[in-house]
């Protein structure tokens, strides 16, 4: 399994589009954040409460939920690439145990999550906290509670990538399951949510949301820290043994 | 002792049956060509030998064992499949170190193997932008990196100029003389009989002929054609009829004699005191071999 999880750490490593994804992270955390900055508190925009308050402080250095499903996206090019580029050849000669590769994608796609969701909240904190200080607001976060969004925006955006790497293992049409993805955050969880508010919250995007303190659309409260990554992590276990048990066992032709 | 062992190999993809109970063992020392036709079956075999593919019926194994229970396949076995199966955007370099951490192999291993295949000065190079030449000998690096005692190719040669095919040829002939396992699939027979020891001729699926070289194209089924220039071809006709051989008048001058031999062919002339101003013997070569096979196959199969 070590050398597995060193040789799929290596692979997104040595590739261009995981370094590509990253920077888009870095890129949009700062523009929806400068944005959501620029608008906060202004009449006309009722829904965004003013720096001033913890409320607006706290979306302010919060990484935008949707962002995290380009952790999901990761994880499902991390899985779904072997079968476009017929690597997944050489991949399953080097390590025959196709549960054992697929964890060990689950596990580097994870790291590389990790990551996604640590620079996402480094960003959106730098331009959140230099909003508030620019227009004189006092901090009203402690760093234990800013802290405590980057922790979760990192582990949210962890256990989705893991959850993409079922996905893609599952659907291997790359641009199939990249569509999954957005589909289902942007459409089918607020859907659901514009339903049944309380049932939102139990969705996976809605629950990594959760972990890094922000609500995503309808959902009327968000699930405490560790009932929302619990449910995150069961959907990526679920999926991967649905992978398992299907897609993964079937030819490489 | 054999080393990779097919027994009664049967492979279906839906109502399509690719290899239909296939057995051929391959023995260490030498070279054992997998020839036969465009989706004659021989990559499904292969796939089926490294555990990617599933069997319908029958088992395959190297060294006694399935692939997926070989403790460092890397190791043990070098596999060349597909030379396009490689993430476009990564250097060879970093290909060769993806696969070495894979199999636990020494990071040196990857730049001795981008001198032995001829690419150090492309390592740092995207794959993506290789000529299928240059993937072909990626791939070859690749199955040659944990120096494996087997090395199992398809198509070794596709897109190698004549210098690659070359080098192929004096790559295999030197991991053969070292006691490793060598099988390889190919279509290009020209080419094969030039390499191979042995030969396993497959045919939709069936296997025709598994034996050495030497035995298949000396058969008694597979008799080099002597060409004889004469101006009596109806007398010279008649004597090898007689005489049990086969023939048939091809211009007016030659005869085409099957299941003789030259000095026979001579004797007979010379005992009707027929002139022959030419003899050729055409031996038979694989190429012969394997379209003989397959056809009387197909004859068979038809009738």
């Amino acid at each position: 399994m070590k050398r597995a999880i060193r040789s799929e750490l290596l692979k997104l490593r040595t590739a261009r589009l995981p370094w590509g994804l990253l920077g888009l992270v870095v890129g949009l955390c700062a523009i929806h954040n400068i944005l959501f900055d620029s608008n906060a508190g202004g009449t006309g925009h009722t829904s965004i409460p003013s720096l001033s308050t913890y409320a607006g402080q706290s979306q302010a250095v919060g990484v935008p939920g949707e962002l995290l499903l380009i952790s999901m996206v990761l994880g499902v090019i991390v899985a779904s690439g072997e079968f476009r580029h017929r690597s997944a050849t050489l991949t399953y000669l080097a390590i025959p145990g196709r549960a054992t590769v697929l964890v060990a994608k689950m596990v580097a796609a994870s790291t590389l999550g990790l990551v996604f969701g640590l620079v996402g909240s480094a960003v959106t904190t730098i331009v959140g906290l230099s909003s508030a200080s620019s227009e004189g607001h006092h901090l009203l976060l402690s760093a234990a509670t800013i802290f405590r969004f980057a922790a979760g925006a990192s582990f949210g955006s962890a256990l989705l990538a893991a959850v993409g790497v079922a996905l893609g293992s599952i659907i291997r049409s790359q641009v199939g399951a990249i569509i999954t993805v957005f589909v289902w955050g942007f459409v089918i969880e607020q859907m659901i949510g514009g339903v049944d508010n309380a049932a939102q919250r139990y969705l996976p995007d809605t629950a990594a949301a959760a972990m890094a303190g922000v609500k995503l659309g309808s959902a009327t409260a968000t699930l405490p820290f560790a009932v929302a990554a619990s449910l995150v992590a069961t959907v990526a276990i679920t999926l991967s043994l649905v992978a398992s048990s299907t897609t993964l066992k079937s030819d490489i032709t | 002792m054999a080393i990779i062992e097919i027994e009664n190999l049967i492979k279906r993809f839906g109502s399509v049956v690719a290899v239909d109970d296939l057995s051929f063992s391959v023995s260490p020392g030498a070279i054992t060509g997998f020839l036969g036709e465009n989706g004659a079956g021989k990559t499904t075999t292969l796939r089926v030998l490294l555990g990617l593919v599933e069997p319908s019926h029958g088992r395959c194994t190297i060294d006694g064992l399935l692939y997926k229970s070989l403790a460092d396949p890397l190791r043990r076995v070098g596999a060349l499949l597909d030379a396009s199966s490689f993430y476009p955007g990564r250097t060879a370099r970093n290909h060769l170190r993806v696969l070495a951490a894979s199999g636990d192999i020494e990071v040196r291993r990857v730049d001795e193997m981008l001198h032995v295949v001829g690419l150090e000065d492309a390592g740092d190079r995207r794959v993506g932008g290789f000529s299928l030449g240059m993937r072909q000998r990626l791939g070859i690096a690749s199955a040659l990196l944990g120096d494996p005692d087997t090395l199992i190719l398809d198509e070794p040669t596709n897109g190698l100029d004549p210098d690659g095919v070359r080098w192929v040829r004096d790559l295999l002939r030197g991991f053969a003389d070292e006691g490793r396992t060598i099988l390889f699939s190919s279509h290009a027979l020209s080419e094969v009989s030039q390499i191979v020891d042995n030969v396993v001729i497959l045919h939709d699926g069936r296997k025709v002929a598994d034996a050495p070289l030497d035995e298949l194209t000396k058969g008694a089924d597979i008799r080099s054609v002597i060409h004889v220039r004469t101006s009596k071809v109806d007398e010279l006709l008649s004597a090898v009829l007689k005489d049990g051989a086969n023939a048939r008048v091809v211009a007016t001058d030659r005869v085409d004699i099957v299941g003789s031999s030259p000095e026979r062919v001579a004797v007979l002339a010379a005992d009707r005191a027929i002139p022959i101003f030419e003899s050729v013997t055409e031996v038979a070569n694989l190429e012969e071999v394997f379209f003989r096979m397959t056809a009387a196959k197909r004859e068979e199969n038809l009738s």
